[in-house]
């Protein structure tokens, strides 16, 4: 799995940094993000499945959250 | 000291909110500049990919952003060039990618201009008016139809165009009017993204220049007031942009009345200081369209000013207020307009 820690970023750069580690993972390839942007919590999730990206799973941990894309 | 910390360094103190986002990317650019670094942009179908580049040619800063200038300021900010504090705000301004994708679905490839001239002409041929101001350090854009009701209102931008751009996606009837007008429309932004040219801007002898790299050879170049305004008259120079624009923009340089590109100003800066002024009279600011995108200053609904501008309605503010007396302020004009 491949893992980006975003923690400590504001909107629009979790999202940003997310779309570039998608754009350079072969389809099939999972990805774990883990924010504490509020606005994130909703961007990253939306922007993957407009592009059609599987969103396996989003964990709410208190400090921060994990989501768990798979790129199609 | 690297070149990001450098770079900030000489910038402490002299960052202003009055000159907003536009005016802070191009004091950003500037300094990376002096330092020897440059901004690359590359046209994509999503809108444009930004980075900037050290003087070893190191990457140390990306970004992404509906067209150049937005593009640049995000990777400044995803550089770490400016503080903490002011990147706080001037986070507010950079353009969600959604949001982004949502302005290249009307008209792509880092294309502001052609679809706000656009969405200019359609609102006010409806009887309604496009109005900005200022909030935080960027520009918020407001349609109203015929009834002076809210069409919608954008996310804090950029600048005046930008700002539009972004707005047009919240007014879905419109954005559908525009995207179907422009569908057959060439897109220069798409033809240098087939070609894979590169957008190089820095600064010389305090002017925003521009070089379009197709291979590893410049084939246009220019040296301006802006850095839109530099990148689409590069555009002209190498054959990209259409001849009609390219024939304006020429005229427009013959007429402007203030020639900050010889002052080493930039019209971001004194755009935005110009609109903050404004504000702070309770003057407001509409936007049209009459072959140049026109500003028109106004107290309460009544016209105190009108100019032209050229890719953004900071020129054409700029144009306003040189015609007026009231409304100079600290304008330095060089040129009387009759």
């Amino acid at each position: 799995m491949e893992k980006l820690d975003v923690r400590g970023k504001v909107c629009p750069l979790p999202l940003f940094y997310t779309k570039r580690k998608v754009e350079g993972m072969k389809i099939g390839e999972v990805l774990e993000v883990i924010a504490d942007d509020l606005t994130a919590k909703s961007t990253i999730p939306q922007w993957s499945r407009m592009h059609n990206h599987e969103v396996i799973s989003m964990e709410d941990k208190g400090d921060f959250f994990r989501i768990v894309i798979k790129k199609h | 000291m690297d070149f990001v910390e450098r770079v900030r360094k000489n910038l402490e103190g002299k960052l202003k909110r009055e000159e907003g986002n536009c005016g802070t990317c191009h004091k950003v650019l500037k300094e990376i500049s002096k330092q020897g670094g440059k901004a690359i942009t590359w046209e994509r179908p999503d809108g444009i990919a930004s980075a900037i580049i050290d003087e070893r040619g190191e990457i140390v800063g990306r970004g992404e952003g509906i067209t150049w200038p937005p593009a640049i300021l995000f990777a400044q900010a995803e550089g770490g060039f400016l503080s903490k504090e002011i990147e706080r705000e001037i986070v507010k301004s950079l353009e969600c990618i959604i949001d982004m994708e949502k302005v290249a679905d009307i008209y792509g490839y880092g294309r502001v201009v052609t679809p706000v001239a656009a969405a200019y002409t359609e609102v006010i041929k409806n009887g309604g008016r496009v109005s900005i101001n200022r909030n935080s350090w960027g520009i918020q854009v407001t349609f109203y139809d015929e009834s002076d009701k809210i069409i919608a209102t954008g996310p804090i931008s950029y600048c005046p165009t930008c700002g539009t751009a972004s707005a047009l996606p919240r007014a879905p009837e419109l954005a559908a009017k525009i995207k179907d007008q422009l569908k057959e429309k060439r897109n220069t932004g798409k033809e240098k993204y087939e070609r894979n040219l590169e957008t190089h801007f820095n600064y010389k002898n305090d002017r925003v220049y521009c070089e379009i790299i197709e291979k590893g050879q410049v084939i246009g170049r220019a040296m301006k007031c802006c850095i839109a305004y530099t990148g689409v008259i590069a555009e002209v120079h190498a054959g990209l942009a259409g001849l009609k624009w390219g024939a304006l923009f020429k005229e427009y340089c013959k007429v402007c009345p203030v020639k900050l590109c010889r002052e080493g100003k930039n019209t971001g800066a004194v755009g935005n200081q110009l609109i903050t002024d404004f504000e702070k009279k309770a003057l407001t600011t509409d936007v049209g369209m009459n072959t140049y995108i026109t500003a028109l200053i106004k107290r309460d609904h009544q016209l105190l000013g009108k100019g032209i501008g050229t890719v953004c309605a900071f020129s054409s503010m700029i144009y306003a207020a040189a015609k007026s007396i009231e409304l100079r302020s600290d304008l330095e004009v060089v040129k009387e307009i009759k």
